[in-house]
């Protein structure tokens, strides 16, 4: 074990992990919202709920995009460690 | 040519080559799940993940140099172990390709690195700590944190889009697919193709065609890319339809959220320093999102051998390479070198002629699994 705690910074490995599985699944909820948003939007009735569905659906979809550019950037930023 | 010179030629064969396996063994990694969902015709998915690898290989070369560091004493290194290091790496990529399994190619290359060392220089040239620290731990956390991360996406798209239309959410996942799928294989390419560049420069460095710090020179960045494009195209089809089908029978959310989330975990990881198998990040994934539905969903079995098949690739493919390193050594010189590159040519025949016995291609990798078949190779007749 201490060995373990000399080689592994395990506050920062799991702050990693945490920051990971938190990105992962709101990306995904935040997708699934837009496409919710996209469901109501096809089947409203024209007027105010169905603007509100869309809005729903294209801020969501600028949130997904949002977080591939941030990825995109990460990997054009990697350096060698 | 003199003698040292053809040998660095030899390792840059072989560099190349472990590049064109590693391209078709970890094809699956991004596009197993767009394939099984129909997201993607499975023609169109590979050529789409080969180009991404190809960009991918150009966007960074920054980890280029750095894949033996930490691991393995540099100075220790000579050309000939680097490429019987590359022999077991290519030798174990083949047979865990021909049995289907999604084991890393980062793995084998650090395993056979570490093998053929311990043969040349003994115990004193591997960092058993940096072993642990870089490759073992990372082994054990990263498709666990995958897996749970899938898990719980796959557990709230469900929840969230419950009361949708289903055929218009299937849609839209299946859109969704392919730009995931698309992010997992620009990452395989910022990160894999750039390892081989490193083994290449290496090589080049030590036979003293490279200076010390000389950077990566642009024929090999070039090489590599395109290397690895071809395999990434050619499409390791037996390990996609392990990853897509044999694994578990995957929906449009799963496959997104397993996608998505493997992304995450790889780019973040990356970014903290951390470094991580892109094989095993993505079967974690997809064995958590199958697992969101119903555990049973799960076929256990396979994913028994799979985690088998990851615990057993760096001491396999060091035992190749050591075997290697050490025939060569005995040979001496060019002819022992020759002799080795000859014998994992003709293994690599070998293997190829045997994979046609039971060919998996485009046509038939989405086909259903035969009930009791204890293979996800196993196709069931039309």
């Amino acid at each position: 074990m201490t060995l373990l705690a000399a080689l592994v910074d395990w506050g920062a490995l799991l702050r990693t992990a945490v920051i990971a599985l938190v990105i992962g699944a709101a990306v995904v909820s935040v997708y699934s919202v837009g496409l919710v948003g996209v469901g109501r939007f096809t089947t409203l009735q024209p007027g105010l709920p169905r603007v509100a569905a869309l809005a729903l659906a294209l801020g969501c979809f600028a949130v997904c995009l949002g977080a591939v550019a941030v990825g995109i950037l990460l990997m054009v930023q990697k350096t060698g460690g | 040519m003199s003698q040292s010179a053809f040998v660095v030629l030899l390792v840059v064969v072989a560099a190349l080559s472990f590049d064109f396996t590693n391209g078709f063994h970890d094809t699956a990694n991004a596009m197993a799940t767009s394939i099984a969902t129909g997201a993607l015709p499975p023609r169109v998915a590979v050529g789409l993940s080969a180009v991404l690898n190809v960009v991918g290989a150009f966007i960074s070369i920054a980890v280029a140099t750095t894949i033996a560091k930490g691991i393995v004493d540099s100075h220790a290194i000579t050309v000939g172990t680097v490429f019987a290091g590359l022999v077991g790496a290519i030798v174990w990529n083949l047979v865990t390709w021909y049995l289907g399994l999604p084991s890393s190619s980062s793995h084998a290359l650090i395993g056979g690195l570490v093998g053929a060392s311990l043969v040349t220089a003994g115990t004193g040239a591997v960092e058993f700590g940096g072993i642990l620290s870089k490759v073992i731990l990372p082994a054990v956390i990263s498709p666990v944190v995958a897996g749970l991360a899938a898990l719980l996406a796959t557990s709230l798209a469900f929840r969230i889009t419950a009361r949708s239309p289903r055929e218009a959410t299937a849609r839209g996942y299946k859109l969704g697919q392919i730009g995931s799928a698309a992010m997992v294989s620009l990452a395989h390419g910022t990160n894999d193709a750039q390892k081989t560049m490193g083994v290449i420069t290496l090589a080049l460095i030590s036979g003293g065609l490279l200076g010390d710090n000389a950077g990566v020179p642009v024929w090999v960045i070039l090489a590599c890319a395109v290397v690895i494009g071809a395999g990434t195209y050619l499409g390791g089809w037996r390990v996609i339809r392990t990853l897509g089908k044999g694994l578990t029978e995957i929906t449009t959310p799963q496959g997104f959220a397993a996608e998505s989330c493997s992304s995450a975990v790889i780019l973040v990881s990356s970014h903290f320093g951390f470094p991580l198998s892109t094989t095993q990040v993505c079967s974690g994934s997809i064995m958590g999102a199958g697992a969101a539905r119903r555990l049973s969903d799960v076929r256990w079995s396979v994913a028994g051998r799979m985690v088998l098949a990851w615990l057993v690739t760096l001491p396999g493919s060091a035992a190749i390479a050591g075997f290697a390193n050490l025939v060569a050594r005995g040979v001496g010189g060019l002819p022992g070198t020759i002799l080795i590159a000859l014998a994992c040519a003709a293994f690599s025949a070998g293997i190829w002629l045997l994979s046609r016995r039971n060919a998996i291609n485009p046509d038939n990798v989405n086909a259903p699994i035969p009930e009791g078949a204890r293979s996800p190779l196993a196709v069931q007749e039309a």
